[in-house]
């Protein structure tokens, strides 16, 4: 080993430089200078709500989400590709028309009073979400269409094994239609782990609620494994719960994040969670499972690894 | 003269014979190098002429052969993993972190502010809530310092932080800010709602009709001395002590120096607490900032009743062009530490605002 090659190894093989002005040899290093690196000391979530059949007139929806039926229990696959497209903004991502019409609307996002679509929130401390959030509908539906709302928490495991969680989470929910789930995403990839080598992937649900919760609530805590080296997508809905006339409750809440996120190896991917707040999906379309795509997005807009 | 030609070398008690180079070097300080065989050759690498002049210098080849001393100076000893080199930019390298949460450099093109705000009694039943804060008695004129934990912890998005079935008391309303970031177009950062509606129409006395907070990181360049920023406010003010709403200052202690990481504590200090109702108070804030320190200037808001359902929220600083020049700017890394950073030491009942100031030191640099 030469002395030049000595050095490069002890940067890690910084070498792209040297080795454009005549140095020794070495891989290049990928340097993330966009983002803090993965730290407990930020965890965050994007948010995206609708206000669903509490529209008045023309941009309403019902049982019949962007592509079909819509349990917001998460209890099918063609609801969660749905619930997916509408935490995103927009339930129909490849639409043509722009009209308000049943084509045209973006289902989510759209809404009186909700949050925006992607609203990225951080944790203060030990909780992620809301309890209890007071939304107002002049056009109040009372039953399973109120209101609805979507998070995507991204959870990477840095270690080199597999690390299971317990995932604390808090909610409102009325019925299947207006329920609420918990759901796991993890990519399958060409070759390794690297995000830029996503191919496809599945869904896992982890808890499917149908029943009526009342205004105040329920929890529930399930364990999710995060599969070493790589980051995993937990996605939760939650029904906006009719309360008196004109008044909805909705409970959403990531609890206990301590907990959750206690193990040395275990981290929100920050990254990611850019990736999910600021990046397109260039084959997301309403009847498409295209999660995978947001990994590809990150790595080239935030940097692979 | 005679000349003794050799042709070859033994060293003494029959050791191996060396057959010595039979040309001159081809250029000058061209070492004599050996091989298995026993033929000495001079090496086609030339050394230096020269000592270094300095330590730690490689050595470095040329395609003619003749190697030189790098004017770049390695480091003594090894990093830490993931570090890289950094130059002085006077030959001398270093290894070091790269400030990976990177943010702008401050500067007085961008300033910042994040704000949170709750619907308080104008929650409809379950969730609402007036005199009694996450902790205890909740002034939004910020006049003792249980009532300023509560209004910190509830600008960062949970009044409960460490809460299993509490209400977050802040984000709870579809309407409301929920530790937002902020920037300013010129002059000024804020806004002045005149049409927030709440069916509710709990406080129409304006007690606990809604608050809003807000809070500005302001950090002075200056190798010495302090600065006294000026900074001009507007807001809504409601009834009395639990409606009204004040402006206050956190300055952090440090174990030593003046570095994020280094604190461990510190106070507030309360410049203005208002208590009669106003649409729209007006007050100058005098922040002192010392050289090389960041200071937390927080402001709460009242939202005040105007009519059925109808109210409105005063909540802005403006002039910013006077108060953010020269050395004195905002401080971008403690805005996004704001945004963003946890605090695990938070709770309903300690004040802990300097813990913002080692998270930003983890996230986004030390300084």
């Amino acid at each position: 080993m030469t002395i030049n090659e000595a050095a490069n190894s002890a940067t890690g093989g910084i070498s792209a430089a040297a080795a454009a002005s005549g140095g020794g040899g070495g891989g290049a290093a990928t340097v993330n200078t966009i983002l803090p690196d993965d730290n407990d000391l930020m965890i965050g979530a994007i948010f995206t709500c609708s206000c669903r059949d509490s529209f008045y007139s023309t941009g309403e929806w019902g049982s019949s989400g962007p592509w079909t039926t819509y349990y917001h229990s998460l209890s099918d696959a063609n609801s969660i590709t749905q619930a997916w497209n509408m935490l995103f903004g927009d339930g129909k991502p490849q639409a043509t028309q722009y009209t308000n019409s049943a084509n045209g609307i973006t289902f989510s996002g759209s809404n009186d009073e909700t949050a925006g679509p992607r609203t990225k929130l951080f944790a203060h401390n030990q909780r992620l979400g809301w309890v209890s959030k007071q939304f107002e509908y002049d056009q109040g539906q009372s039953g399973a269409y109120s209101g609805c709302t979507w998070s995507c928490l991204p959870i990477r495991n840095k270690g080199t094994s597999d690390v299971v969680i317990s995932v604390l989470r808090a909610f409102t929910s009325y019925n299947n239609y207006g329920g609420s789930g918990l759901v796991s995403y993890r990519a399958t990839y060409s070759s390794g782990t690297n995000y830029a080598n996503a191919t496809g992937g599945a869904w896992t649900t982890h808890h499917s609620y149908t029943s009526n919760t009342s205004y105040a609530g329920t929890t529930n805590t399930t364990n999710v494994t995060v599969p070493a080296g790589e980051t995993i997508l937990l996605m939760m809905t939650s029904h906006h719960m009719y309360h008196t006339t004109d008044m909805y409750h909705d409970i959403h809440i990531y609890g206990q994040l301590q907990t959750m996120f206690t193990h040395a190896d275990i981290q929100c991917d920050l990254r990611m969670l850019e990736a999910l707040h600021s990046c397109r999906q260039p084959e997301a379309d309403y009847t498409e499972v295209t999660p995978y795509e947001m990994y590809t997005s990150c790595a080239t807009c935030y940097g692979d690894r | 003269m005679a000349k003794i030609i050799v042709e070859q070398v033994q060293g003494g008690s029959g050791g191996t014979a060396l057959t010595v180079p039979t040309a001159a070097a081809t250029v000058n300080n061209q070492a004599v190098v050996g091989s298995t065989a026993g033929v000495l050759s001079h090496s086609p690498i030339a050394l230096p002429a020269a000592a270094s002049g300095a330590n730690n210098r490689p050595l470095v080849g040329a395609t003619t052969g003749v190697t030189s001393f790098s004017p770049l100076a390695l480091p003594a000893a090894d990093g830490t993993a993931n570090q890289f080199l950094q130059t002085n930019g006077s030959g001398a390298l270093a290894f070091a972190t790269v400030d990976s949460g990177s943010v702008p450099a401050d500067n007085i093109l961008s300033i910042g502010m994040v704000m949170s705000s709750s619907a308080r009694q104008n929650v409809y039943s379950t969730g609402e809530w007036s005199s009694s804060g996450p902790n205890s008695t909740y002034y939004n004129n910020l006049q003792d310092d249980p009532a300023r934990i509560q209004a910190w912890n509830m600008l960062m998005g949970d009044g409960y932080p460490t809460g299993t079935s509490q209400h977050f008391y802040v984000n709870d309303d579809g309407d409301t800010f929920h530790r937002e970031m902020i920037f300013a177009h010129n002059q000024r950062l804020g806004h002045s709602y005149r049409d927030m509606y709440y069916k509710d129409n709990a406080s129409t006395g304006n007690d606990y009709a809604g608050v809003t907070f807000s809070c500005i990181p302001i950090r002075n360049h200056a190798t010495s001395g302090s600065t006294t920023v000026s900074v001009p406010t507007y807001r809504s003010v409601g009834s009395g002590n639990y409606g009204g709403s004040g402006v206050m200052y956190y300055l952090p202690t440090y174990s030593s120096g003046t570095n994020y990481a280094n604190a461990t504590g510190g106070n507030w200090t309360v410049l203005n607490s208002y208590t009669s109702n106003n649409d729209q108070y007006g007050y100058t804030a005098q922040v002192p900032v010392a050289a090389g320190t960041t200071v937390l200037l927080f402001m709460s808001s009242s939202h005040r009743y105007h009519t059925t359902a109808r109210y409105k929220d005063t909540h802005n600083y403006y002039t910013l062009q006077n108060a953010f020049t020269s050395q004195i700017k905002c401080d971008q890394r403690m805005l996004h530490a704001m945004w963003t950073g946890r605090q695990p030491s938070a709770t309903y009942n300690v004040k802990a605002p300097y813990q913002i100031y080692t998270t930003c030191a983890s996230l986004y640099g030390d300084r």
